[in-house]
């Protein structure tokens, strides 16, 4: 699976990589149990210091996503089909409240807010979908 | 030797050239002749007259070096015939090629081809499946050496002492050494040696993935790691099955035909032929491999890649100090080469020519020691 990353863009390089893991995973193009290339071969393959592709895992690995062994390395740790970690639900929701303002005071209507959520649910769903088919 | 000369120098070059233009081909739309371009000014007129230019260059580059051949035949410098146009067409040939992508390069400075467009670095989180490489080459040689020594082993006993060690183009001894297993089975010892280096090469290839294009998607990212892979091994241990072909064949001559002009230099010109068809071949298959990755979908268009190409020094030699990677990507041609801004590149970069170089002079002491 690809990873692109902006150099210029304002946000850092490893939060960048962060949230593309994190999408792969909810529209299942990384499953539970992919391995995921080395820090030390990810940062040699992008060209970065490996301190920030370190850091973009250990995030990933904080929040459960991804868990790292001696013998295996790092493998996606689970998926959407299990329940949320205890706990998961408190902090979201304060980052969600934080979006949500934004759209409203930038003068969103509510129903577009709705609109926007439902089709990007449906997006991940409908990649799931398809992402299930050509791996069976 | 001077027809020896006049044939080869000429033919020689002309497969590097082959070559050369055919490696042209093998890399991505967004790098014309080692320049990073992007995808919107791939077929650029400026770029297609470049690359016309470099093709025309390797033409006129083999016409000098063939004039050069006969001028040095002729002057009845037959040794330095075989030599010089060799050199001379490999310095030409790169000449070409700085030169023509120096065109490109003013028109995409002049022309702010990569202003405001957007660029990503990319590269694969999950790893790209290792193939081991197949047994059959590095099986095949070990059955042609082992042939050539079990000869050896019976003939033996009567083989003379002492024992010719070195010979002339035409297969006539011109030294000789007392008969020990050394003085026999050396040449022998040299071949199974290469062989095992080229085999452990081909392995070492295998594992390294190829830097990723962000104008490549997932699967032509992924296909060029494999053909890439695939070049190499198949690459280095056909070489080795030639060249264990190759002397055992000049040994086989030299025990079983002694004295026979023809017998030893067929084996020492089939050798180079056979090397220089291996890699033709093995690098046009991996031009017919390439070409889905090569491809472009203007429904899904990819962002263009950042523009490295302070980095690449002739768009031959990479330097960049703030790269992690040792090795990386060819960006002409396929394979990998060494970061030189990374402080182990460059100790490797001349701890390698220097042993090379002392292992040849090691070997040619060896076998002129007795």
């Amino acid at each position: 699976m690809l990873i692109d990353i902006d150099p210029h863009s304002e946000s850092p390089l490893y939060q960048q990589l962060r949230d593309q893991v994190v999408q792969a995973i909810a529209d299942g193009t990384l499953k539970p149990g992919d391995s995921l290339t080395s820090v030390r071969q990810l940062a040699g393959q992008f060209g970065i210091n490996s301190a920030t592709v370190g850091k973009g895992y250990e995030l990933l690995r904080h929040e459960g996503l991804v868990r790292t062994s001696r013998r295996s390395g790092s493998v996606i740790a689970r998926g959407p089909a299990e329940e949320p970690t205890p706990g998961f639900s408190e902090g979201w929701t304060d980052r969600l409240r934080t979006l949500l303002a934004e759209a409203v005071a930038h003068g969103m209507s509510e129903a577009s807010i709705r609109q926007t959520t439902d089709s990007l649910l449906a997006e991940f769903a409908s990649r799931r979908a398809g992402a299930g088919r050509s791996a069976s | 030797m001077t027809a020896f000369v006049l044939v080869f120098a000429p033919v020689f070059t002309a497969l590097f050239g082959i070559l050369f233009a055919l490696i042209v081909a093998l890399r991505p739309p967004g790098l014309p002749l080692s320049v990073r371009v992007p995808q919107a000014h791939s077929d650029d007129p400026v770029v297609l007259t470049a690359i016309r230019r470099f093709r025309w260059g390797l033409v006129l580059a083999w016409v000098v070096t063939a004039a050069v051949t006969v001028a040095l035949v002729l002057s009845a410098q037959a040794p330095l015939a075989a030599v010089i146009p060799v050199l001379l067409y490999a310095v030409l040939s790169i000449l070409a090629l700085v030169l023509s992508r120096r065109m490109i390069l003013r028109a995409k400075r002049e022309g702010g081809w990569f202003e405001g467009i957007p660029v990503r670095v990319s590269a694969q989180i999950t790893e790209p499946a290792y193939h081991h490489p197949p047994i059959v080459w590095p099986a095949l040689s070990a059955i042609v050496l082992a042939v050539a020594t079990a000869v050896d082993v019976a003939l033996y006993p009567t083989l003379p002492d002492p024992i010719p060690v070195h010979f002339t183009i035409n297969g006539r001894p011109d030294n000789w050494a007392a008969k020990s297993v050394w003085s026999v089975f050396g040449l022998l010892m040299v071949g199974a040696g290469v062989v095992v280096l080229l085999t452990v090469l081909s392995i070492v290839a295998a594992r390294y993935a190829a830097r990723t294009q962000a104008d490549d998607n997932a699967e032509q990212a992924a296909l060029r790691t494999r053909v890439q892979r695939g070049l190499l091994t198949s690459l280095l241990s056909e070489l080795a099955f030639v060249l264990a072909l190759g002397i055992s064949a000049i040994e086989l001559a030299r025990r079983l035909l002694p004295g026979v002009a023809w017998a030893s230099a067929t084996g020492a010109i089939g050798l180079v032929v056979l090397i220089m068809v291996v890699i033709i071949g093995n690098v046009a298959r991996a031009r017919v491999q390439l070409q889905p990755a090569n491809a472009r979908d203007p429904r899904n268009p990819r962002p263009d890649a950042v523009d490295d190409d302070q980095h690449w020094k002739g768009g031959l030699f990479y330097v960049n100090r703030d790269d992690p990677a040792l090795v990386v990507s060819r960006r002409f041609g396929l394979g990998w080469t060494l970061n030189l801004g990374h402080p182990a590149g460059i100790a490797l970069m001349i701890l390698l020519p220097l042993a090379i170089a002392a292992g040849s002079i090691a070997l040619v002491l060896a076998a002129h020691s007795h």
